[in-house]
């Protein structure tokens, strides 16, 4: 039983990747800043010898949690110029958006930034 | 020879993937990019058996009206296509069927097509396992660094000393640590001249790999794209002047420099791009300060956008453009 639901399971992944989920997160990056907050509090909470071996060493990126109110200062409508360009088929490149990205880039930490800056996802790494 | 016509699967943010479209549409050859979230909840397809073959359609409404012949297409990039979307009407578990009624059908009928590929969906999922990639980098010819796989506490304890302390850790995935909700942190190659008593223990809840620290001189990221080899030198420092245990940590510096593989390294990686009938591949080895080449791991979609920023003349979106649009083999 258990081998079956592991196959269909591999058969469903095969045409689909992993959610890196950053595309979401900067169009909605309110959300996303609390819900990073709340993560990190359950984080906290929990006792280290419940976690994983690799969590007890270096974990790097995070994003500045004061982002948002900066962004906000900007006083640029995210979901209006920072969003996917349909008819070029390629993320704006307006001067908003080159604006926007620039500075949510400033905003991460450690290798969070270097995933942003270098793509955005996640298997590329060892 | 038929024009080509490129299948880009990815989501809308895919830096890597918009560098290679910009190119594609300068040439003006047709791309169609479609991320399979848009599927079935705001695209159709339909193929039909006829006398002569199939005729397949694929009409998405997400950004307006658009529509692919898929039998017109000549090439597919498989980039970072996201998890279908039902109607969010449906009750959740019939969203679930509908997914993955949605998975066979355009699984089914994506992976039928007589296109190139880059990679095929089942190639790269094989490939992706780094124990098999291991494996196979040694039957190859390729060193590795001495690995043990294990989430057994006594067995790493064994291992480190056999080792004489120099060993790494690492996942076995991607190496990110995403608390449900949360942003997502990576974990870096870490070195473990000593594990602490009160942690060595917790291998036991997760599997993990534990290899040799190698010696390092430099790193060498190698972009495989059909038969071209792309390999870029990666000096890597500490404040200290030292190599970095993972180049990609951003305390230190990094130095980006095209360089020409020896000939025999260059022979194995290729069997090794065979064997697992990548098209593609982003490959990571380790010289040591003897000269050495230790095979680490091979990305079958590994980024490159960065590499292209950080080295002149690299061209490695453009090389891509040249394969998918059936300019270079």
């Amino acid at each position: 039983m258990s081998t079956t639901a592991a196959t269909d399971d591999f058969f469903d992944r095969e045409l689909i990747q992993e959610e890196f989920g950053m595309s979401r997160s900067f169009l909605q990056l309110e959300e996303e800043l609390k819900d990073t907050r709340q993560a990190e509090e359950r984080k906290a909470k929990a006792p280290d010898d419940s976690k994983p071996f690799g969590y007890a060493f270096e974990l790097d990126g995070t994003i500045d949690m004061d982002a948002y109110p900066q962004l906000k200062a900007l006083d640029i409508d995210l979901t209006e110029h920072h969003h996917y360009d349909a008819e070029a088929q390629v993320w704006s490149s307006s001067d908003e958006s080159t604006r926007i990205y620039s500075y949510l880039t400033s905003c991460l930490r450690g290798t969070c930034a270097y995933w942003w800056q270098l793509d955005g996802v996640v298997d590329d790494v060892r | 020879m038929r024009d080509p016509v490129v299948l880009v699967l990815t989501q809308e943010f895919d830096v890597t993937a918009d560098n290679v479209v910009a190119i594609l549409n300068e040439r003006d050859v047709t791309v169609f990019r479609y991320d399979t979230s848009y599927f079935p909840r705001n695209s159709t397809l339909t193929s039909k058996s006829t006398d002569t073959g199939w005729l397949t359609t694929l009409v998405d409404t997400t950004h307006g009206r658009r529509s692919l012949r898929l039998e017109e297409v000549t090439s597919v990039w498989y980039r970072r296509p996201t998890p279908f979307t039902a109607d969010p009407s449906l009750e959740p578990a019939h969203q679930e069927f509908a997914v993955k009624e949605s998975a066979h059908a355009m699984g089914g009928i994506f992976t039928a097509l007589p296109v190139r590929w880059v990679n095929l969906p089942a190639v790269e999922s094989r490939a992706h396992y780094k124990p098999l990639q291991l494996k196979v980098a040694r039957e190859v010819g390729l060193r590795i660094p001495k690995t043990l796989i294990t989430n057994d506490p006594e067995e790493v304890s064994r291992f480190h000393r056999e080792c004489g302390g120099a060993i790494i850790y690492k996942a076995l995935n991607s190496g990110l640590i995403h608390q449900p909700g949360g942003w997502p942190r990576g974990l870096l190659t870490t070195a473990l001249p000593d594990i602490p008593p009160d942690v060595l223990p917790r291998v036991r809840y997760s599997p993990c790999v534990f290899q040799e620290l190698i010696d390092k001189a430099y790193e060498l990221r190698i972009t495989v794209i059909g038969e071209k080899f792309f390999a870029v030198r990666v000096d890597s420092r500490t404040d200290d002047g030292e190599p970095q245990i993972d180049s990609r940590n951003p305390l230190g510096t990094q130095r980006y420099t095209r360089t020409v593989l020896p000939v025999e390294v260059e022979k194995r990686l290729r069997r090794l791009m065979d064997a697992f009938e990548l098209a593609y591949g982003a490959i990571d080895v380790v010289v040591d300060r003897a000269g050495e080449h230790y095979f680490l791991e091979v990305n079958p979609a590994g980024q490159f956008a960065w590499l292209d920023d950080q080295t002149p003349g690299l061209s490695l979106a453009s090389a891509m453009a040249d394969y998918l649009s059936g300019l270079s083999d």
